[in-house]
């Protein structure tokens, strides 16, 4: 991966894409009851409360979403799951309209930023929390702070062949948006 | 052991590759005729095939010529196909147009390659599995739904508490993450003498709470102790190939802890 400098040039030079569709996202229903309610599908807090992926501790607001339904239900559970019975779960699904994306599921956008997918696959929980940033960290803080892209595009690393985006909705401005689908108004949520 | 078998223009590239496949039990035989290549493909039904972009002149016409005969010959192998990493900007973009099939993959030639084609392969040998199972929706439906309390309400896990007392108690962690005391007593940042006289202490609450919440994400995912132990003791990827165990007695259980809450909410990793 580019160091912070290197990013910064580079991000400048990326196409960026854009994307029309449907995300996804699995959720444990008592998250979605109380003490949770009204629940908060698009709640964006999260990441930057304990770090993600792409988002440091004390990041920006980030939105996790998977493309496909069975991604979603994949980042849900336990690799080695052997549950005979389990608790209910939601799949949820949101209209997504996203003109800025950055796109790290090609390969020129991976060899223009120095990185590999088993660089962007790697872990990053273990990093020191006053130490450097993880590669996925850095590079999602300069994505941000380079205030062109609203979402970042990238494999999944629990189900191969699936891809996730993390949305910055703090970035998100129309007619970009993401919306909560649901006819029957259980759930509800809009960004922006 | 899977086998990966390889059409490398000057076989030199295979030998660099190699020993990472091999660190990864993935056997590699390679060969710079196509004719031959095509001959093991049908005879040895390799898991993974690799090529190298040089093979084809860099003609991505050729390539698609070739992928073509691997697929008349095994409609499902997952192909990787290396390339030197100085290739231009639209060189790489036609190469991706052919990415749309979703068992081939591009890897580019750089000092870390073998890496991280070993990566992409044990990824492809993933997908190959899984693509062979039932949809994971399929599964799920199979699978009988349990109607729960809302524990939120109540005590996370009230095997692990102490019924007289209420507190949450060491011992019966121990028993349900089956370690001995001692190592409990590790993950409290604790004197195993003060777990073992009072081990519902009211001091060793705050941590025990810690690991509590991590035994009710992990009753609720695995759905059984077993599986708890399973995961537990199992090395992740997630954290860089250790086991949760372990990162428990290094006193990083807030770790897990967070693990855990992102996979019940779902939140891509």
């Amino acid at each position: 991966m580019l160091d912070e400098d290197g990013l910064a040039i580079a991000l400048t030079r990326i196409p960026i894409v854009s994307s029309n569709g449907s995300l996804y996202r699995c959720v444990d229903l008592k998250y979605l009851s109380a003490p949770y309610s009204p629940p908060r599908p698009l709640y964006s807090l999260g990441a930057p409360a304990t770090g993600a992926r792409f988002t440091p501790l004390g990041g920006p607001p980030s939105l996790y979403m998977a493309e496909d339904h069975a991604t979603a239900l994949a980042e849900a559970t336990l690799t080695i799951a052997t549950a005979s019975s389990m608790p209910p779960k939601v799949v949820f699904s949101a209209k997504a309209s996203l003109d800025v994306i950055l796109d790290l599921t090609q390969n020129y956008v991976q060899q223009m930023l120095e990185t590999s997918l088993r660089e962007l696959s790697g872990s990053w929980r273990l990093s020191n929390p006053t130490g450097p940033l993880p590669p996925t960290q850095l590079l999602g803080k300069a994505v941000f702070d380079s205030g062109r892209y609203s979402a970042i595009r990238y494999p999944s690393t629990k189900r191969p062949g699936g891809n996730c985006l993390v949305i910055f909705t703090g970035r998100l401005k129309p007619p970009s948006f993401v919306e909560v689908y649901d006819p029957d108004g259980n759930l509800k949520g809009r960004i922006p | 052991m899977p086998l990966v078998l390889m059409l490398d223009d000057k076989k030199k590239i295979a030998g660099r590759i190699r020993p990472d496949l091999r660190s990864a039990h993935i056997n590699l035989t390679s060969t710079d005729e196509e004719e031959t290549f095509l001959d093991r493909l049908a005879k040895n039904r390799p898991d993974v095939v690799f090529m190298t972009y040089r093979s084809f002149g860099f003609q991505v016409k050729h390539l698609k010529a070739f992928l073509t005969r691997i697929r008349h010959a095994n409609p499902s192998v997952p192909a990787l196909l290396l390339v030197s990493g100085n290739r231009s900007l639209k060189n790489w973009r036609a190469l991706e147009s052919i990415r749309g099939e979703k068992l081939f993959d591009v890897v580019r030639c750089e000092a870390s390659f073998a890496r991280e084609m070993t990566f992409r392969t044990e990824r492809l040998l993933e997908l190959a599995r899984s693509s062979q199972d039932p949809e994971p929706a399929n599964r799920s439906k199979e699978s009988s739904v349990q109607e729960q309390q809302n524990v939120l309400l109540k005590h996370l896990v009230p095997q692990l508490h102490n019924t007289e007392t209420g507190r949450i108690d060491a011992g019966k962690v121990s028993e349900m993450f089956a370690v001995p005391l001692n190592h409990v007593a590790e993950m409290l940042n604790a004197k195993t003498a003060t777990v073992h006289k009072t081990p519902d202490a009211p001091a060793l609450q705050e941590k025990l709470g810690q690991l509590e919440h991590i035994a009710a994400g992990l009753l609720d995912l695995a759905g059984s102790q077993e599986g708890l132990r399973m995961w537990l003791n199992a090395p992740n990827q997630d954290l860089d190939r250790k086991t949760p165990l372990e990162l428990l007695k290094e006193g990083r259980a807030e770790v897990v802890e967070n693990l855990l809450e992102d996979v019940l909410l779902g939140q891509p990793g």
